[in-house]
């Protein structure tokens, strides 16, 4: 059984539109998933309804085989998902670094002793405890989103959703968040489901979803989504511009490979070319 | 309005002891009227504390340098900072968290209020009108909408267009296309393309998005610790490839190509735009098999 299955989501936030239309998808437990789509294609929401914040007006949400329509189920949903927003000074509620780690597992009751060895954890696996005793006021952004997760990581989930969680973040924070990520999701299985815009962040995953109007029109690997350049194009969405850049080279009778996606697999592929004179 | 700073110093929270902070030291740079220029650096380097200076946010402190932007001394205790304000638009970081009216048409209209408070209603809703169908919005269908009712793409241009009511000649962005999806973010660009062909004489662009600058962007300033690390086109900025890793900064992509190919033995010699790349590259690569 897949760790997160939704069967028909449907929501609506005025009863009047929906914002979500009969989503269907299953996650895997240590998936590396991304979701793209444009801006009010109801990516957000989508987050808010894989931990409970919405409730579906119909359909089905099953997390690790509690069921999200079972009221009482709710509280083991939201222990299991936890998500990270896109502002990281909405989501910091204390004045020190350790409480701020520490009010999720405070909330839900955890044992004293415990909840100073998940602050270890959390901090330890974010790469940010030597800031234990800090302020939070005095972090750089990438630091803040990452006490923002190490918050998330506390309560243990088996899921971590990120909301665009880097959007607000330099180069650096990002590059600081995005390996953390990967590090929790291939040295501690978390699964991880990313919303973004960033296309690198996409060719980072193990499956796409692609969101429009409420809708998965599109699921498949990365290299799978990014063949389907004018189903994307119509969609309003782009390919990386490594691959722009490849097919409009191609459209000048440079004989480059189909595929290419990175940076770094066009550099390569020019290099072979000219290689072989 | 020609853009100049010079020995321009800020220090945050000075005379403590421990808290005080350098944000800028000594910056001198001049942007030409008609420039797109671009600011980048490292979040921390002094790029938001700098362009806080130019409408006069942040006043220039006693001996701490000067900012002069077109005929307005800034530094002068009797500058109109009124007037400046009319004349260099500012848009900041998500500036739709900055919509607070009832209506879209209040919204737009707020600064026009302040700055000409003797202005004929008539004369005013004409030129809101103007600036919310120069963002590219239908006023007539969303002047009596609530701002918080629009699509996150909406309320980005609302928030402009409360900003370029006043027909500024400068228009200063700080990462203005963070959060936009790639269609979105185009068409932002391009209106952006569409104002610096109107009213608007100078853009200074803050941000962390190296593609951005070096598509658009006639030349670039690289903030590092307070200080201006370097100044020039986006050519000249981009080739100093080492440096820019070293300060913490991405490349663009065609300057990340050009540095991979370049360790291979091959040199493309171009402006670093995806076009200019695309046909420096083209001319090398086509027909070879």
């Amino acid at each position: 059984m897949p760790l997160l299955q939704a069967e028909n989501l449907t929501f609506s936030y005025d009863k009047k539109h929906n914002v979500i239309k009969n989503v269907s998808l299953s996650v895997e437990k240590g998936e590396y998933i991304a979701v793209i789509g444009r801006n009010g294609s109801g990516k957000s929401t989508l987050a808010k309804l894989f931990n409970g914040l919405v409730k579906p007006d119909s359909g089905k949400l099953t997390v690790d085989g509690f069921d999200g329509n079972d009221k009482n189920s709710l509280f083991e949903i939201r222990k299991r998902v936890g998500v990270v927003f896109q502002n990281p000074d909405n989501q910091l509620v204390a004045s020190i670094v350790e409480d701020d780690v520490a009010f999720g597992p405070e909330n839900l009751g955890v044992p004293r002793e415990e909840i100073g060895k998940r602050i270890d954890f959390a901090l330890k696996a974010v790469g940010m405890e030597k800031f234990r005793h800090s302020s939070p006021t005095r972090l750089s952004g990438g630091q803040k989103q990452r006490i923002a997760i190490a918050g998330v990581l506390a309560l243990m989930p088996e899921i971590l959703v990120l909301d665009e969680s880097t959007a607000m973040l330099d180069p650096q924070g990002r590059k600081e968040v995005l390996d953390v990520v990967e590090k929790l999701n291939k040295e501690k299985n978390v699964t991880v489901i990313t919303i973004t815009h960033y296309m690198d962040e996409v060719l980072n995953a193990d499956k796409v979803f692609v969101l429009s109007d409420g809708e998965v029109v599109l699921t498949g690997t990365p290299e799978e989504i990014f063949k389907e350049k004018d189903r994307l194009k119509s969609l309003g969405l782009e390919l990386p511009l490594a691959a722009v850049v490849a097919d409009r080279l191609k459209e000048k009778g440079v004989a480059l490979p189909d595929g290419i996606l990175t940076n770094e697999g066009l550099a390569e592929a020019l290099c072979a070319l000219k290689a072989k004179i | 309005m020609r853009v100049e700073s010079k020995d321009l110093t800020f220090i945050y929270g000075e005379g403590s002891k421990n808290l005080s902070v350098t944000a800028l030291d000594k910056v001198s740079l001049t942007v030409e009227e008609g420039e797109f220029f671009g600011i980048i650096g490292q979040t921390g380097s002094g790029k938001t504390t700098f362009v806080q200076h130019l409408n006069g946010l942040i006043k220039v402190g006693k001996d701490k340098g000067s900012v002069i932007v077109g005929e307005y001394n800034l530094s002068d205790k009797k500058c109109d900072f009124k007037s400046l304000r009319a004349k260099v638009g500012m848009v900041f970081q998500y500036p739709e968290y900055q919509l607070f009216a009832e209506t879209v048409k209040d919204d737009v209209a707020f600064g026009l209020k302040n700055f000409a408070p003797n202005m004929p209603e008539g004369e005013r809703e004409k030129l809101v009108r103007e600036a919310v169908e120069t963002v590219g919005l239908n006023y007539d269908r969303i002047k009596e909408k609530s701002p918080f009712e629009l699509s996150g793409g909406q309320k980005r241009r609302v928030a402009i267009a409360g900003v370029i009511v006043t027909k500024p000649e400068v228009l200063v962005l700080d990462e203005p296309a963070a959060g936009l999806d790639p269609v979105g973010k185009r068409e932002f660009i391009e209106l952006l393309h569409k104002l610096h062909g109107a009213f608007v004489k100078t853009i200074i662009l803050v941000s962390h998005d190296m593609n951005l600058v070096s598509e658009n962007c006639t030349r670039a300033a690289i903030f590092s610790h307070g200080k201006i690390h370097s100044v020039g086109t986006p050519k000249e900025i981009f080739s100093r490839y080492d440096e820019l890793v070293e300060l913490g900064l991405d490349l663009p992509v065609t300057a990340s190509l050009t540095r991979a190919l370049k360790e291979n033995g091959i040199e493309i010699d171009s402006d670093l735009t995806v076009d200019g790349f695309i046909e420096s590259a083209a001319k090398i690569f086509a027909g070879e098999k």
